[in-house]
């Protein structure tokens, strides 16, 4: 089974060519660490996959659902690069919002450890639209983590996090690695790198390497 | 464990409402209900002095039964067509960003999710126009026949049924997925038709619309129909809810708030940016001719660097200045010849111009910081912007001198029209430097102590200036059609006032380069005087 399936998937902004058509697939419980430039369509890319920006041409399948229908939603979670937060509600209201909307009722010891263990339990009830950079960056991991997904799309994870949020983070994707789950994570982190098999690059929105992610390899292609 | 999926939106929602009630400040709610209807009271005053109280002659209501239902038409081609552009931009909705990222992206249906705000969305659109409807039906029963409680009831039907098509539009448009073009194209057509039909050329169905609005006068049950096509735009679009594209939805949720923000600023700049950034209304990659490879030495590096900026006009805002242009040409005759009150029209015109032609100006007054780093005088800065915008203007004038010319029938009128479609465009220009160079109201501690009534008429003064401004480019055609019916010459007339603006818009640009040291000139004075008078109560 393919966790995620892209044919011909472009994208243009007048005549700008912001993602070549691309394709890919992903396989069911596979880790991928997707990387290129600044502007070179990794983000374009995962929120179009997401179903946050429309695309100019292509399709996506998540799970063997297109891209976008309540099904492919249930199974993909993402976790952008610029997370997005009510204004009124606390970081332990937000984490009750996204669990129960995707069926998960029985959140609230699973809401904890996520939040205890990024070291955010005692500001549960604070409103996250007032925390720093790096805070925000821990809330929204923990709204990511804290449904049920099996394909997990991350734009830059590890940008404003401390050495304690990276660690977690990792341990996080980790398990849910382990679960089954499939990653694609658009990182430059090595120690991220270093623990997948493949890795993807793009340049200037064209796909320019899919293999394994031999460390000198990839340091050559960021 | 709790409910989950859709069931547990309503409680979800229930927690936030509970949670916004809690934080909600109800002195600041009620000073904005406040204020809310004191400008509602000043408008409908306004409107029902200038309807005035006699009643119209026999010949006058002809005219009303005959033209009044395409030109209240026009008024929902209008509502027609603005619905389409914001369907096509993810409207009628503007949902929280983390609306978009949090319950879009949920395993629930979207449109259930939706409904509720969409039936918000409607219940406002036709509650407005109900309202606003029955407000003019009420004050235009005081010159036709009918009594009060028919023409209330006739204008609340059109006002309702206009809001209800802009809003029926808007979600068809963002259900069927329109692209932007597209809709732009059909709110055209639609407008046009109804412009045709105002001038007896074609019979439109938005006059099915209008023609509500005159049952106080007589009942034409045919104008039904209007809302049973409405009712079936509306209900397609709600069946396609779902449909919404997240992109459009996202932009505009994020773009919505600000806007309504720098409206409420007065931040007519911000509110332009932001209103390009709606529309994806974004320069062109390259310019639309002139593309050197680079030059090395520039003798005028603003007046270079200001073409740059200006060839990069997007197609769409060149049309829209293309077109008014094209309303200023077709205006400007009609003052000549008598109709002053046009004056208006080509001021507005003239001043849009100039808001999208002083770009290059604009963009050194938002990047303030990188305008300071100039080792320049950053009046002479900002003045070094205007003689590309004001070439620019003067070549869009040649459109209006064109458009001018076709009914101009003697030598003195061609004259007179060469004239004056520059003078028009360029005062707007000089209208819009100064709202430009203004920017939002600053929060002065003497305004914050104005009661609401004073510190309101200050700040619409404030706002007015630059249309006052740019509206007295067409002034010296209304001296000129005095002359010419008194007998003098009406060009002669035409030149001495039109030097008179003329000089008006060369101390626009002296302002613009003396502004900061006029300003500090200014605060310096003040704070001399209230020391002379410090020190004189203290000798007393």
């Amino acid at each position: 089974m393919t966790a995620l399936a892209i044919k011909g998937l472009t994208r243009t902004y007048g005549d700008l060519v912001a993602l070549e058509p691309l394709n890919l697939t992903i396989a069911d419980g596979e880790a991928v660490v997707l990387i290129g430039h600044n502007g070179s369509g990794k983000t374009t890319m995962m929120r179009m996959v997401a179903g946050l920006l429309d695309s100019s041409g292509g399709e996506v399948n998540v799970g063997g659902h297109p891209g976008g229908s309540i099904e492919a939603r249930a199974k993909l979670s993402y976790l952008s690069d610029s997370p997005t937060f009510y204004d009124d509600l606390s970081v332990w209201e937000h984490l009750e919002l996204v669990a129960r909307l995707h069926g998960n009722g029985d959140w609230e010891q699973h809401g904890a450890d996520l939040l205890g263990a990024l070291g955010l339990y005692e500001r549960a009830d604070d409103l996250p639209t007032q925390f720093s950079r790096g805070l925000k960056q821990k809330a929204a991991i923990a709204m990511a983590f804290v449904r049920p997904f099996d394909l997990l799309l991350v734009d830059e994870p590890f940008v404003g996090l401390d050495a304690t949020g990276k660690a977690t983070l990792l341990t996080l994707l980790d398990e849910a690695h382990e679960r089954g789950a499939a990653l694609v994570v658009a990182t430059h982190e090595l120690q991220f790198v270093q623990r997948v098999s493949r890795c993807i690059a793009l340049r200037d929105g064209v796909l320019l390497y899919d293999g394994t992610t031999d460390k000198l390899d990839v340091l050559a292609l960021v | 464990m709790s409910s989950t999926g859709l069931a547990a939106l309503p409680e979800l929602r229930a927690q936030r409402r509970k949670n916004r009630i809690a934080k909600l400040d109800w002195f600041e709610a009620a000073y904005r209900a406040y204020l809310a209807g004191f400008v509602a009271v000043l408008v409908i005053l306004w409107v029902s002095g200038a309807i005035g109280g006699s009643k119209l002659t026999e010949t006058e209501l002809a005219s009303v039964r005959t033209h009044g239902p395409a030109l209240l038409g026009l008024v929902a081609a209008l509502a027609i067509g603005i619905g389409l552009r914001s369907g096509s931009r993810g409207g009628p909705m503007a949902l929280e960003p983390a609306e978009v990222r949090h319950i879009m992206l949920a395993p629930i249906s979207r449109r259930r999710v939706l409904m509720s705000t969409a039936v918000k969305v409607i219940r406002h659109m036709a509650f407005g126009g109900l309202m606003v409807g029955a407000a003019f039906g009420v004050m235009a029963a005081q010159r036709l026949p009918g009594g009060r409680p028919r023409w209330a009831a006739s204008g609340a039907a059109f006002g309702l049924t206009a809001g209800l098509a802009m809003v029926a539009c808007a979600f068809a448009a963002s259900g069927l997925r329109l692209k932007r073009p597209i809709a732009t194209l059909l709110a055209a057509l639609v407008l046009a038709g109804a412009i045709a039909d105002v001038m007896g050329k074609i019979a439109w169905p938005t006059t099915a619309i209008g023609s509500l609005a005159l049952w106080a006068l007589r009942v034409r049950p045919i104008d039904l129909l209007s809302l049973v096509v409405i009712g079936a735009a509306l209900a397609t679009g709600l069946r396609l809810l779902d449909r919404l594209s997240l992109e459009n939805a996202e932009r505009r949720t994020a773009l919505v708030g600000q806007l309504r923000f720098a409206v409420t600023m007065q931040d007519l700049r911000t509110v332009t940016v932001l209103r390009r950034q709606l529309t994806a209304e974004t320069p062109r990659t390259t310019p639309w001719f002139g593309r050197r490879k680079r030059r090395p030495k520039r003798k005028f590096p603003i007046w270079g660097r200001s073409w740059q900026g200006l060839l990069r006009t997007p197609l769409g805002r060149l049309v829209r200045m293309v077109g008014l242009a094209a309303i200023v040409g077709a205006v400007v005759p009609s003052i000549y010849r008598g109709n002053g009150a046009l004056i208006f029209v080509s001021g507005i015109a003239s001043y849009l111009i100039g808001l999208d032609i002083l770009e290059p100006l604009a963009q050194a007054v938002d990047h303030v910081d990188r305008t300071d780093l100039t080792p320049m005088e950053r009046g002479l800065f900002f003045l070094r912007h205007l003689p590309a915008s004001a070439a620019a203007a003067v070549l869009l004038s040649l459109v209006s001198v064109g458009i001018a010319l076709v009914s101009a029938h003697t030598n003195v009128d061609r004259q007179i029209m060469l004239l004056a479609c520059p003078l028009v465009v360029l005062t707007g220009l000089a209208g819009a430097v100064t709202s430009v160079m203004m920017g939002a109201p600053e929060q002065s501690s003497s305004s914050q102590l104005l009661p609401p009534e004073v510190a309101g008429v200050k700040i619409a003064g404030r706002a007015a200036w630059p249309f006052i401004v740019a509206t007295l480019g067409g002034l010296p055609l209304i001296v000129a059609n005095r002359a010419n019916t008194k007998g003098f010459d009406p060009l002669a007339s035409f030149i001495r006032i039109a030097v008179f603006i003329a000089l008006l818009d060369g101390f626009v640009a002296v302002w613009v380069q003396h502004r900061d040291a006029a300003k500090a000139w200014f605060a310096q004075t003040t704070k001399d005087s209230q020391a002379l008078a410090e020190a004189r109560k203290k000798r007393t």
